[in-house]
């Protein structure tokens, strides 16, 4: 009975113009103002993080401690720390760490709990339960310390970061895949395609790997932040990124000694994870608001 | 014998969204007597449920707004209450029954709180004694006292509908407002639940405004019909006038969209065309675009509701020259 | 309901028991010889040879595993490389502390997302969502030792209102409660605010609002209370993130607490005590999750009729009285 409902009388044009999925969604996500600003923090960083040897004013392990703790000026617009380092000049290569490890290690979580999920999903009964039975220990045990814990063993440097931040994050991912690829296999399509006897493999790959994406998708894009802000935990408990490469949380946990006397050591760092992580999660929400198909209307 | 409950003049309900202005009520006046039943009649988005709600003051605002008009009940003006004043009203003197059952009852309350709530808002009762009263009108719909702490899923949809009754009743409202009470169930279910509405409806002396698009309906309950097309009344009066005496063209189509099984075999003639875009509405007559009456003026000029016998207003420049139904 | 309980402890034990596999397996990959650790490097092969054998280090894995579950139920998690004592005692005397500062971390998470919550999406499109909205996301985006960091340099360095370490009291709670809450409450905030919205445009709300129930027990009692599955579930979760992030703030803080001793563990490769804290982390949050589930059973009766618990006998309880 909504009177919204009853509008039949639809523009030629529009029943004509057939807009795929991804089309409409972008038509509708250049209207959000806010994921269109998360998608602009999000390529500044990444431009940053690319051209930060042309964009830096200074070498980020250019140390002179004439200039240490200098205030923030027109030569160092961040200041410099307890080195007389250039904190702007290692907040922009410290882009190029977070970003590493956010993209990469959410790669490693979406391709393992991909694989898992759309196994456990597609095939269900025995398999599916032996796989989230196996999930269901793993998130036992809380993510954040979980990748501490493998961090531990695996010892500091960014590599094994990605590695037990990647790791650490595959149940959740492996959970949504799941649900995703369940929700298309009860779809009639896959139905049909089973009744023209095509074979797992090709439906897993031509209909449900596609409808499952969007899903997908958006837990990739906000994985990202979290996988910074694990990433930056880890940097500020001296498991993460070694000096001298500059990362974020590192650069905050160095700072905390002088914070009483000179905030901006640690704030822009800070202030970076912050802007960095609301970039990924603005685009995330964003793209979830363009691809739920229940916000068609 | 006829003492006027409810009065509704010139009301004009609009929908505001971004780009669009839906006209969903546009300039309608209805009378209800006590005692009476009202049947609305139109087909989905013709602006019934709107009314309904307008009359509720529930219409969602955004992006719904009273544009003018009055609603008097019982000498006093609905749109200038305080929305406080409105709550004491709802529920007490005028109670609605929405369409479907399934979702209108809270899904974590008991039943039978849900019942006792509606009382203890419009009288000062204690618990214990709000809580007999919802077991006595459990009752009064058919639902055993026994089940007043079961929770909605554990009902089948009859059984909610009546609960919602129970609930809509349970204050002895002067008006009942019902928004297509049984289109959501089953139709045996249907019989009972319309039975027991009008069981209560004569017990407890209420009034009824019963919106529905199922004319079989209309004719088992109604005093009055008033039928609406696109935000307008098209044609109204006492169910005599709209069953027996069909004037107006779009009438005449419902009735012909109506599968006979009683009668002799024939085709059925459906209304052609489909129902204009309420956010571009012709700007003459409404329903000229279907009109197999339609004449160059109903296009340009709007057409007003004139009285065709006493009590049966007709809203058709054409009127003599439609055939009325054999 | 109690069946459903048990049933639910009962079906806790495997999941600990793949918790106490990916500890033990974590353990055997760890580079580095505990005899070693635990003896210093001045020991010589012998003395290393019999530590060995008292710990049992040259058993098969499996037997390895297994007499590490055998301890494990008795209660033995192993000894501290650094302090030589048995790590679940000195796990259980910081674990109190931890425990406090999680439950009134996620007590301000829950208030706080709650009641942000309900704010925004009762007065959706108004000015005062759209400025909860941004800061809800602005906090979901800030880590929290920033957060901690920035509150003891304001609160406690500057303005010198609030003590800045330890954990003796209330007064000392403020700081790092706010540290660990402040993500959870954007969390909490903006689960609550689209569930909200979800449940607001349901028919039942419009039938509470047509049998003229007043505005705040719509949104508090008929609104909120159908809102509250996702709301416990992220809760949940942020307990969990909490207890995780225990560490951190522990760290900043120098609160006494399971999170710094681990914090400490890590730096010195102290492998049974890190794992001793994991292990009980993880009992903790199973625990939570248990409750979690629970509390879904109270708040919604369609979840408790799938448990089989017993009927409301509400009615027949209420005749008695008034009778």
């Amino acid at each position: 009975m909504n009177p919204m409902a009853s509008a039949p009388v639809v523009e030629e044009e529009e029943i004509v113009k057939k807009k795929s999925l991804w089309v409409d969604a972008w038509s509708r996500m250049r209207r959000n103002k806010l994921a269109m600003f998360g998608m602009f923090l999000v390529l500044l960083i990444i431009f940053l993080a690319i051209f930060a040897p042309v964009i830096a004013p200074y070498h980020y392990d250019e140390q002179n401690t004439n200039i240490a703790f200098q205030f923030p000026s027109w030569s160092h617009p961040f200041g410099t720390d307890n080195y007389g380092r250039d904190i702007l000049s290692r907040v922009i290569y410290g882009a190029r760490s977070s970003l590493m490890v956010g993209l990469v290690s959410v790669c490693v979580s979406s391709t393992l709990g991909g694989v898992l999920g759309c196994i456990a999903g597609f095939y269900g009964g025995k398999v599916d339960n032996i796989i989230m039975r196996c999930i269901d220990i793993v998130l036992a045990i809380p993510a954040t310390l979980l990748a501490i814990a493998i961090a531990a063993i695996l010892g500091p440097g960014l590599f094994n970061a990605v590695i037990s931040i990647g790791l650490s994050n595959v149940g959740r991912f492996t959970r949504v895949v799941r649900g995703a690829v369940l929700t298309v296999r009860g779809q009639e399509y896959v139905e049909a395609a089973r009744s023209i006897n095509a074979n797992n493999f090709r439906i897993i790959r031509r209909y449900v790997l596609p409808n499952a994406f969007a899903p997908m998708l958006v837990e990739f894009t906000l994985n990202i932040s979290t996988s910074i802000l694990s990433a930056s935990q880890l940097s500020f408990l001296g498991l993460g990124v070694q000096p001298p490469m500059p990362e974020w949380g590192a650069m905050l946990s160095a700072g905390r000694r002088f914070i009483r006397d000179y905030w901006y050591i640690t704030t822009f760092p800070g202030l970076s994870i912050m802007l960095t992580v609301y970039g990924f999660n603005l685009l995330g929400d964003g793209l979830r608001d363009a691809l739920d198909p229940r916000l068609k209307d | 014998m006829s003492e006027k409950l409810l009065s509704i003049e010139d009301l004009s309900i609009h929908y505001f969204t971004e780009n669009r202005e839906v006209c969903a009520v546009n300039h309608v006046d209805l009378s209800l007597d006590k005692g009476e039943t009202l049947g609305l009649v139109g087909e989905t988005g013709a602006g019934k449920t709107t009314i309904a709600l307008g009359i509720m003051r529930l219409v969602p605002n955004p992006p719904g707004k009273i544009l003018g008009g009055k609603i008097v009940l019982e000498g006093e003006n609905l749109l200038d209450k305080k929305i406080s004043e409105m709550q004491k009203i709802r529920g007490a003197k005028v109670s609605m029954i929405f369409q479907d059952p399934m979702t209108a009852l809270n899904p974590i309350d008991t039943v039978g709180d849900q019942i006792a709530e509606c009382i203890r808002l419009h009288s000062h009762v204690s618990r214990a004694e709000a809580t007999v009263k919802a077991a006595e009108t459990l009752e009064m719909v058919g639902i055993p006292r026994e089940r007043y702490g079961e929770y909605p899923h554990q009902f089948s949809g009859g059984m909610k509908q009546r609960i919602v009754i129970a609930i809509a009743l349970s204050c002895n409202p002067e008006l009942l407002i019902a928004d297509e009470p049984t289109t959501a169930l089953d139709v045996t279910i249907q019989a009972q639940v319309l039975d027991i509405m009008n069981d209560l409806k004569a017990k407890l002396n209420m009034s009824m405004i019963l919106i529905t698009h199922d004319l079989g309906v209309v004719a088992e309950m109604c005093d009055k019909v008033a039928i609406i097309y696109a935000g307008e009344i098209v044609e109204s009066g006492t169910a005599e006038h709209i069953f027996d005496e069909t004037r107006h063209p779009y009438t005449i189509g419902l009735f012909g969209s109506l599968p006979s099984v009683a009668g002799k075999k024939r085709r059925l003639t459906p209304v052609a065309g489909l129902t204009p875009d309420p956010a571009r509405l012709p700007p003459g007559c409404k329903f000229a675009p279907r009109c197999p009456y339609r004449t160059p003026e109903c296009e340009q000029e709007e057409v007003p509701l004139t009285e065709f016998s006493p009590g049966h207003l007709i809203r058709c420049r054409n009127v003599e020259h439609v055939k009325g139904r054999e | 309901m109690y069946k459903y309980i048990l049933k639910r402890l009962l079906m806790m034990i495997p999941v600990l028991l793949g918790v106490t596999v990916i500890v033990f397996a974590m353990l055997q990959v760890t580079p580095g010889d505990p005899a070693r650790s635990i003896l210093g490097d001045d020991a010589t092969p012998e003395e290393l040879e019999a530590k060995r054998e008292e710990l049992g280090l040259n058993d098969p894995v499996v037997v390895q595993y297994v007499n590490y579950l055998i301890d494990m139920l008795h209660g033995d998690l192993g000894e501290s490389y650094t302090s030589g004592r048995p790590v679940l005692q000195e796990v259980m005397r910081r674990f109190p502390t931890t425990m406090q500062l999680t439950l009134v971390g996620i007590s301000v998470s829950i208030v706080l997302g709650i009641l942000l919550g309900v704010t925004s999406a009762v007065n959706k499109g108004k000015l005062v969502d759209k400025v909860v909205t941004v800061v809800g996301m602005i906090g979901i985006s800030m880590p929290a030792f920033w957060i901690g960091l920035l509150l003891s340099q304001v609160f406690a360095l500057h303005l010198q209102i609030l003590p800045a370490t330890g954990w003796y009291g209330p007064r000392y709670w403020v700081l790092p409660a706010l540290t660990v809450g402040v993500n959870g409450a954007a969390a909490i905030m903006r689960t609550t605010r689209s569930s909200m919205l979800e449940v607001i445009r349901q028919d039942y709300i419009r039938t509470a609002e047509a049998k003229g129930a007043p505005r705040k027990s719509v949104i508090y009692h008929h609104a909120l209370k159908n809102s509250l599955i996702p709301v416990i579930t992220v809760a949940g979760l942020r307990v969990g993130i909490q207890l995780g992030g225990a560490m951190v703030v522990e760290m900043i803080f120098s609160i006494p607490g399971l999170g710094s001793y681990l914090v400490d563990a890590i730096s010195f490769r102290d492998y049974p005590a890190v794992m001793g804290g994991v292990l009980v982390i993880a009992v903790t949050f199973s625990l939570v999750n248990l409750l979690v589930d629970i509390l879904y059973a109270f708040v919604d009766p369609r979840i408790r009729s799938q448990y089989g618990g017993g009927k409301k006998v509400k009615f027949q309880k209420k005749e008695e009285v008034s009778a």
